[in-house]
């Protein structure tokens, strides 16, 4: 059986490639690993808070496996989303199998189905052409797709202030109802709003690929604060939604269990796609006229760089340095708990540095739904003060993301040895200390402590957005090039559709970005096909 | 070694809030403490169980070891406890304040401060008196 379209992952990418081509009536198989929740939840029906005052909570965020505290036993560091028991599945076996060696690289892969994006912030950007400017496609290409995807998968916001940063959708659904702190927050900003934009300090509700009302048969949010702890919510925009929905309608057929290894060609110049069927242990061939990578940056230049028997090349890599900025509310200090409240990010801040060049972006995040014991962890008192604070001042703090553009001069690396095995080395990051405390600065005007001593740095790789190893360009001339319609140099009908194809990730999640040009890509690919 | 481990456990748990160990939270603990003894070199750990032994104020040890980096076993512990103690409901008022009190929020900083440095000074005196085996 010769398929017309194979699209290896289950992701993000793999998702998007696959609604590109489901306009066209094609034989499109997608191939994944796609580990899904080992066992079902408990219905609690409530919220979170309400549940944990009568009931344990042991097997919601501990486990009896313990992979709630997979940080502390096995010196981890892994969002608190990923190793919660019934979200563990996200990151499950991923050394096993694809071993990598870090240095100075924290990279973090899923085999999941939904890929990363099964336990996302949810947040959703469009690029403009300033942050497309190293790849050959311009913000008017991807608007189509972006419009359809914002359609697909829901996206809550509103326009305000951060209209020219993010984009003027227009099918934007009611905005998240935002916090009690955040609304503080975003009335002292509108009160100082002319002179925190002399200052290039914007802020306003963020996009996020979350449901404010019903949506093909998914329930709107809900705020009850469990988005740390269960897997699939229905509010939260999951790929394997979009997978499910095209397996059911019989557009693509969905293989799971099944490892890509490598690509090769037939006598008929076919593409041979060698595979491991993960229940059975049995190598397994799909024969193929095109393929599409989706498999996420790392996994989808391993399947590269295995395919060329190359185990010599040093392939860039980017991601978004970050710090993480924690921000207390003095007038919120001893007041009581709030419980439903949304637990993620509430507001998005744009630092438009124009005299340093420099575009950042944050994300406002509420830390209502984690664990109390994580704050345990954070403060810097004795063991009885540190529970004070846990009831006293955690309840005043929110913690900002804030991400920067990919730095170029890093040398952050990725190959292939002989085994088998990613390697991944990074330099480290720089951070202007006159930058960040400006935006310490800036954030202290809205009434909030803060101060860039507290400010944490997280190694290069925890942001998760990773892109940059087999870039499109205009012309390819590299073996490890692009053209713009994502077809890998000197390998016909080869094509990649994920982060790997992006030289520059500006400073916002750029997985949104990724989906669109990887709907396009699809559609290319399948506009190719009819056309032969 | 599994003695120590009972008396461990009691021990931080009294320490962090101030009452007996719920069979609960005891039994889940324990496992976690062997995984964690498991990171370290055996000598290590034959130091910690030495220093709990001798020295009552966990508190005091753990944070002193905390800020000179030297005590990481007790560290991880008693931050193990916490996670495993929120999960019980018994236990929601520990970590939940569900009454308006700016005055009581503010009180306990100014505790958490005094406290936290009387425990540090504390905690450096008593571990000179109770030197590591090589």
């Amino acid at each position: 059986m010769i398929n017309d379209v194979i699209i290896v992952g289950g992701g993000a990418a793999a998702a998007s490639a696959a609604l590109g081509l489901s306009n066209y009536s094609l034989r499109t198989v997608l191939l994944d690993v796609g580990f899904k929740p080992d066992i079902e939840p408990p219905q609690l029906n409530s919220d979170l808070y309400t549940f944990r005052k009568k009931n344990k909570i042991f097997d919601l965020v501990v486990g009896e496996e313990f992979h709630g505290l997979t940080n502390l036993i096995y010196n981890e560091k892994l969002p608190p989303k990923l190793i919660a028991p019934y979200n563990y599945y996200i990151s499950k076996d991923v050394q096993k199998i694809s071993p990598t060696e870090e240095e100075n690289f924290k990279l973090i892969q899923s085999f999941s189905k939904g890929g990363l994006a099964a336990g996302w912030g949810a947040g959703v950007y469009e690029y403009n052409n300033d942050e497309l400017k190293e790849t050959p496609i311009h913000a008017e290409e991807l608007k189509p797709y972006y419009h359809a995807l914002t359609k697909e998968i829901g996206v809550a916001g509103q326009l305000d202030d951060l209209d020219k940063y993010f984009g003027k959708s227009e099918d934007l659904l009611q905005p998240i109802k935002i916090s009690l702190k955040s609304q503080k927050l975003l009335q002292s900003y509108q009160k100082k709003r002319e002179k925190l934009h002399r200052e290039g300090m914007y802020m306003g509700l963020p996009r996020l690929a979350i449901l404010t009302e019903e949506k093909n048969g998914r329930m709107p949010c809900d705020y009850s604060n469990l988005e740390p702890w269960y897997p699939n919510l229905p509010y939260i925009y999951n790929p394997a939604f979009t997978i499910d929905r095209l397996h059911q309608q019989k557009k693509i057929e969905y293989r799971s269990d099944i490892l890509v290894k490598k690509w090769g060609r037939d006598k008929n110049g076919f593409i041979d796609v060698f595979a491991l069927n993960m229940k059975s242990g049995e190598s397994i061939v799909f024969k193929t006229k095109k393929l599409i990578l989706a498999a996420g940056t790392a996994n989808t230049t391993k399947i590269v760089l295995t395919s060329k028997n190359d185990y010599l090349s040093r392939l860039p890599i980017y991601d978004n340095p970050l710090i993480q900025i924690p921000i207390i509310f003095p007038g919120f200090i001893g007041k009581s708990f709030i419980k439903r409240e949304f637990g993620m990010t509430n507001l998005n801040v744009i630092f438009d540095f124009k005299d340093q060049d420099l575009l950042l972006q944050g994300s406002l995040i509420e830390l209502n739904s984690p664990a109390r014991g994580t704050f345990f962890e954070m403060f810097p008192f004795s063991a009885s003060g540190n529970m004070k604070m846990i009831r006293n001042l955690a309840p005043a703090a929110m913690v900002l993301f804030l991400y920067y553009p990919s730095q170029d001069n890093v040398n952050s690396v990725v190959s292939l040895d002989g085994n088998g095995q990613l390697l991944i080395s990074s330099g480290n990051y720089t951070f202007n200390k006159g930058i960040l405390k400006r935006v310490g600065r800036n954030l202290q005007k809205l009434g909030v402590l803060t101060s860039s001593l507290i400010f944490q740095k997280p190694p290069p790789g925890y942001a998760i957005h990773y892109a940059g190893t087999i870039p499109m360009v205009e012309n390819p001339e590299q073996p490890y090039q692009c053209n713009i319609s994502g077809e890998l140099n000197q390998e016909k009908n080869v094509f990649i559709a994920d982060g790997s194809l992006f030289s520059k990730i500006a400073a916002k999640n750029i997985t949104f970005t990724i989906m669109a040009n990887a709907m396009r890509i699809g559609e290319n690919v399948a506009q190719s096909i009819s056309n032969e | 070694m599994g003695h120590d481990l009972h008396t461990e456990a009691s021990l931080i748990y009294r320490n962090i809030f101030k009452r007996e160990i719920p069979p609960f939270v005891e039994s889940r603990f324990l496992k976690v403490s062997e995984k964690i003894n498991q990171k370290y070199p055996a000598i290590k750990v034959k130091n910690h169980y030495k220093k709990i032994a001798k020295i009552n104020d966990l508190e005091a040890l753990e944070l002193s070891g905390r800020y000179l980096k030297k005590h990481h076993i007790l560290s991880e512990k008693f931050l193990a406890m916490v996670y495993i103690a929120e999960t019980i409901p018994e236990n929601y008022s520990l970590f939940i304040n569900e009454k308006n009190s700016i005055f009581n929020g503010y009180l306990s900083m100014i505790f958490a401060s005094i406290n936290t440095f009387y425990k540090l000074i504390k905690g450096v005196f008593l571990t000179m008196f109770v030197k590591d085996d090589q």
